[in-house]
């Protein structure tokens, strides 16, 4: 499949027209979706009725943008008016969004043709899309396997070839595992970087929206497109934002920490040794890479319990707006008020979700809130000032995405905790707000998850996204192209 | 790596998902008490950390807000996509179970309250 | 020893007030009262998911013009909090509200009670908060509706330390506050709109200590004279209580203003867990201590202020001061008025009579009179020097409003209302009234002296209200001597 930036440049020459490249990605998704189960909703008509508005831009001689014609996917949690709206949930069944949100906006603004929304855990609360309402996603590379998550719909649809680009969110790792898992390009951008409004929240202290894609410089593209001040969301930065796209892509000289925290006991041993060859080709790339020896981010092993009781805790409240009385089904059995809400949230909120509310609701609540939630916003202080201690010495931290490949659907969903390791090497970036992007590195040769992507993940300091992605590009011209997912070959 | 966190009894887990506002069934109360349990245990380290004179970070942001401007910009489809989307709308209004005075009550609520027809007067 | 006696109450007051917008406090629904229901909401207000709250600029102004009027600290970085909560009012499930930074604290506020005597009381905090919806309980209806039109609306809640001590304080405190709140342009503080509720914690203790017993709040106090029924009642059962042996118990309570009592609202305090966690959708403010000090200078005189002045320097009666300041508008028109007259009783005579007649004749706001402060002030002096009586004066007032154009001197002068005090001709008017009325001047002579005002009318009659009162007296015994004497 064409780059998104290919895509962009032959609709805008005239090489390419919009409607044609819109019923080439309607008949991948038809073709390839009933395997994987990326998307809720294709909501093809939407597709094709942007494809004809990118049409008659280019037909009265104007530009349709820096994404002319390019098929997106967004993750069913992102709002686009009068489109569905689950966030994979029964308790938004039905539910059309009334407004769109701000990165549907900038896609359509530069003239993007918005393909479906794509399946996630249930309320971005997850890393398989196993806590899906509507069913778990499959792994284009094997497909008894899960494609990770929270943001799985958008990986797999980009891993099958379906769309070069979809958007994902990222609250503790929703981004770049499953597209470590998927042998993909994810992108969390800086906390702030990018506009909240129009995204279901969780963790709204954390969540942040980025590219899914095939090449790192697609991501690029899109998160220029999709970054920005918006007055609407009052927690965007507004200071300088330098293009991703065209900053220099060099590895040369580019210092590149690996801290020994990051090459833990828990990561796989084959998911280490696609990263050590990967680190080997940075340097010969021309980058200075160091392991640094542990001790650089001593609470880093606090990173998990940290981050569930941050998000959980502010997940309880902002989960707290379903009650089925302004929208969504309501459990109508219960006659007495307090019931009704009771009903309809145990009813139709998933374990995972329930779970996690309760967790939330333990850590704020009087007699606990000292000990677990304000003991977890200390430590998270401490992660974050050590991080950026590491930054005055390098320009860079790599390290895997993912302690482990793809895993079997079902291996770690019995256990809530065994989940929750999903995010070891993700919550930290993730809980400091910093920039940081998972490329793949090639497939893992022997063990429990050979013939399978690894991700290696590149974090840089708070604001440096371009930074990060000129690296991830520049990694890419090193590595060469990526090995395709078995459903990306049929294409051939 | 599970240590031992705190007990969470069966009256928590009532309590918790009373605030909630979760109704569960005995056997989810029990299991979500065993899950709960576990997790606490799994994060009991944090404990063990000493964060005395550590300022709680609830928000990575450095810079600060700006507010925005006070200017009414009606949204024009109140009717059609807000108040038609509940699962039960009447004349304009949401719909709910009779209220009844609850131990939830709130001081900005006036539901409960009796209006003095001429409230203004000022007594001397 | 009586109850009254032998327990002294100790009230603090929350209240809180409608902060006047354009629009809501985080997004930019009109905020207005009577609106037909769930017409001024949308994403945001009515909680569509993936909305976000942004501040309302002039909310955080206005906040802080009040905190400034209640003597204040204005903090340099405020910050908002999550209360969480269900209610079908709260559409988010929780209240953006201010909980460990609020905007404002530790105030001084001078006020007045009704024998003159300056009050203080603290203010503990005020702070920015979001306000509810509306719910509707239908009669004979097994459901309740639910108007979020409301919802988001601006609150400033002031909590004022446990200084007051008698419903009178209570009230005089209150009706302070209300008229520095619209004097400063924090808001109009409208009762029937719900724009001032109040919430009155009230707990007894022997008179003579300093110890604070346990208190009560009573919830939902939307008229002052519910609030001094509320506190009355409640400092009685609280009496009653103690005067028994028993003790009072900490919790939220109703007044019902048909029986006069108070009642428990609820009883589990401990149900309360808000789980208060700071707004992560909302970073945090700075408050420019330069711009807090330009509110600051831009601050008008304060009512307290202004009525010490008047009763002071002015040597207006506390009456007429008490009139003046209610409404900043009146006090500004007097203001105008005054610097032209140099007469303030004068002055405030006219404007609080005849001014606020026509105010009230012609069902229009005092700004909109054409008959402004300049133009009063030429009325006054007009009187003031003679040139028209007082009574041809109340008639020139009605004609100036409806002669915007004219000048009070050339109005008096073309409606033949010059003051007749020239000797000759109230000479003439005096005996031509003498002369007719003699069986008056006969019973007048007869000794009945009253009856030289019934004369002194006739005169003011003959010359159509023109004449020189005192002048037409003095004439009027001069011809007739002493009554009696005849």
């Amino acid at each position: 499949m064409l780059s998104a930036t290919a895509i962009a440049a032959r609709v805008r020459s005239g090489e390419f027209d919009p409607q044609e490249v819109t019923e080439a990605a309607i008949r991948r998704l038809e073709a390839r979706d009933p395997q994987v189960h990326a998307y809720l909703d294709p909501d093809l008509e939407r597709a094709r009725r942007c494809a004809d508005a990118v049409a008659e831009t280019l037909r009265r001689g104007e530009d349709p943008g820096r994404l002319a014609g390019v098929p997106v996917s967004l993750k069913d949690n992102m709002a686009v008016e009068g489109a569905t709206l689950t966030a994979g949930s029964r308790i938004l069944e039905g539910y059309r969004a009334p407004y769109t949100s701000h990165v549907a906006q900038r896609l359509l603004a530069e003239g993007a043709v918005l393909l479906g929304r794509t399946n996630l855990d249930e309320f971005a609360m997850g890393a398989s899309t196993e806590n899906s309402a509507y069913g778990p996603s499959r792994n284009p590379w094997d497909r008894d396997r899960v494609p990770g998550g929270s943001s799985g719909g958008s990986a797999a649809a980009v891993a099958a070839g379906i769309v070069p680009v979809a958007l994902g969110s990222e609250t503790g790792g929703s981004i770049r595992q499953p597209a470590a898992l998927c042998g993909v390009t994810g992108f969390k951008p800086t906390y702030g970087a990018v506009s909240r409004h129009g995204l279901v929240a969780f963790g709204s202290s954390l969540d942040v929206i980025g590219p899914i894609a095939c090449h790192a410089e697609d991501a690029a593209l899109v998160h220029d497109v999709i970054a920005g001040h918006d007055p609407r969301d009052a927690t965007t930065w507004t200071g300088e934002r330098p293009s991703a796209l065209t900053e220099r892509a060099d590895l040369e000289g580019l210092r590149i920490g690996i801290p020994e925290e990051f090459l833990d006991d828990a990561v796989d041993a084959r998911v280490l040794e696609r990263v050590s060859a990967a680190i080997a080709q940075l340097e010969e790339g021309g980058a200075i890479t160091r392991v640094v020896p542990k001790g650089s981010l001593p609470s880093m092993h606090l990173a998990i319990p940290v981050y569930y009781l941050v998000a959980c805790s502010e997940a309880s409240s902002n989960l707290a707006r379903f009650d089925g009385i302004r929208y969504g089904p309501a459990r109508e059995e219960a006659a007495e008020l307090h019931e009704r809400y009771a009903a309809t949230r145990a009813g139709l909120f998933g374990p995972e979700v329930r779970r996690r509310i309760l967790l939330g609701t333990f850590s704020l609540s009087a007699g606990y809130a000292d000990a677990w939630y304000k003991k977890a916003l200390q430590v998270r202080r401490l992660i974050l000032d050590e991080f950026r201690a590491l930054f005055a010495d390098y320009d860079l931290l790599a390290g895997p995405t993912s302690p482990f490949g793809a895993f079997k659907i079902g291996e770690r969903s019995k256990d809530p905790y065994a989940m929750y390791l999903c995010d070891l090497l993700t919550a930290p970036a993730c809980l400091a707000g910093l920039p940081s992007v998972s490329v793949p590195c090639g497939l893992a040769r022997k063990g429990a998850y050979k013939g399978l992507p690894v991700g290696l993940s590149l974090t840089g300091p708070a604001g440096h996204d371009h930074k990060v992605l000129a690296a991830a590009r520049a990694y890419e011209a090193v590595r060469g192209a990526p090995e395709r997912s078995p459903l990306q070959e049929d294409e051939a | 790596m599970s240590g031992s966190g705190p007990t969470i009894d069966k009256e928590l887990i009532e309590r918790l998902a009373g605030l909630a506002r979760l109704g569960l069934a005995e056997d989810e109360r029990e299991t979500l008490r065993d899950e709960l349990e576990s997790l606490l245990g799994h994060f009991q380290a944090l404990q063990e950390v000493d964060t005395e004179g550590v300022e709680p970070l609830a928000h990575v942001l450095t810079a600060t807000g700006e507010p925005g401007v006070d200017a009414v910009d009606p949204f024009e489809h109140a009717r059609d996509r807000l108040v038609d989307a509940a699962a039960v709308h009447r004349e304009g209004f949401f719909v709910v179970p009779r209220v009844v005075e609850g131990p939830e009550r709130e001081a900005t609520d006036d539901d409960a309250a009796p209006v003095d027809p001429d409230p203004a007067d000022e007594l001397d | 020893m009586t109850t009254a006696t032998r327990w002294e109450p100790v009230i603090g007051l929350e209240v809180h007030v409608h902060l006047a917008t354009s629009s809501k406090m985080f997004c930019r629904c009109e905020a207005r009262f009577g609106a037909p229901p769930n017409t001024l909401v949308c994403p945001v207000c009515t909680s569509q998911p993936g909305t976000l709250p942004v501040l309302n600029a002039e909310a955080l102004r206005r906040g802080v013009l009040a905190g400034l009027a209640l003597g204040c600290t204005i903090d340099p970085h405020t910050k908002f909090d999550r209360k969480n909560y269900f209610y079908p009012d709260l559409p988010k499930g929780y209240q953006i509200s201010q909980f460990d930074r609020p905007l404002c604290r530790d105030g001084r506020f001078r006020y007045r009670m009704p024998d003159g005597a300056d009050r203080e009381a603290t203010i503990v905090r005020a702070h920015l908060e979001e306000d509810s919806g509306k719910i509707i309980h239908p009669e004979g209806m097994d459901l309740s509706l639910v108007d979020l039109n409301r919802a988001g609306t601006p609150l400033l809640e002031i909590v004022s330390g446990p200084d007051l001590h008698s419903p009178e304080e209570a009230m005089a405190y209150l009706q302070e506050l209300r008229r520095t709140l619209r004097a400063v342009g924090a808001g109009d503080c409208d009762m029937e709109k719900g724009g001032f509720r109040c919430d009155a914690n009230v707990s007894l203790r022997p008179a003579g200590t300093e110890t604070l017993g346990t208190r009560t709040e009573t919830k939902n106090l939307n008229s002052f004279k519910f609030v001094a029924g509320a506190l009355q009642a409640e400092i009685e059962r609280q009496g009653a209580v103690l005067d028994g042996g028993g003790e009072v118990v900490q919790q939220t309570m109703a007044y019902d203003p048909v029986s006069g009592r108070t009642r428990p609202l609820r009883g589990k305090e401990d149900a309360h867990d808000y789980r208060y966690f700071p707004e992560p959708d909302l970073p945090e403010f700075r408050v420019d201590p330069a711009w807090v000090e330009t509110l600051r200078a831009s601050l008008p005189e304060l009512p307290h202020d202004r009525h010490a002045r008047y009763t002071g320097e002015l040597g207006l009666s506390a009456g007429d001061a008490d009139a003046l300041v209610a409404e900043r508008e009146l006090g500004d028109y007097f203001e105008a008025a005054v610097a032209i007259t140099g007469r303030p009783k004068e002055t405030a005579n006219w404007l609080l009579t005849e001014v606020l007649r026509l105010v009230n004749e012609r069902k229009i706001a005092l700004g909109e009179l054409a008959l402004g402060p300049e133009r009063l002030a030429e009325l006054v002096q007009l009187v003031d020097a003679g040139g028209v009586s007082v009574q041809a004066g109340r008639r020139l007032a009605t004609e100036m409003e409806v002669r915007p154009d004219a000048t009070a001197a050339a109005l008096a002068e073309e409606l033949d209302l010059v003051q007749v005090s020239d000797d000759g001709a109230l000479r003439a008017l005096v005996d031509e009234v003498v002369g007719q009325e003699t069986d008056v001047v006969e019973r007048y002579r007869g000794g009945n002296a009253g009856l030289l005002n019934a004369l002194l009318g006739s005169v003011m009659k003959a010359s159509r209200g023109k004449a020189d009162p005192k002048a037409a007296r003095e004439l009027l015994l001069e011809t007739l001597g002493p009554a009696g004497d005849g």
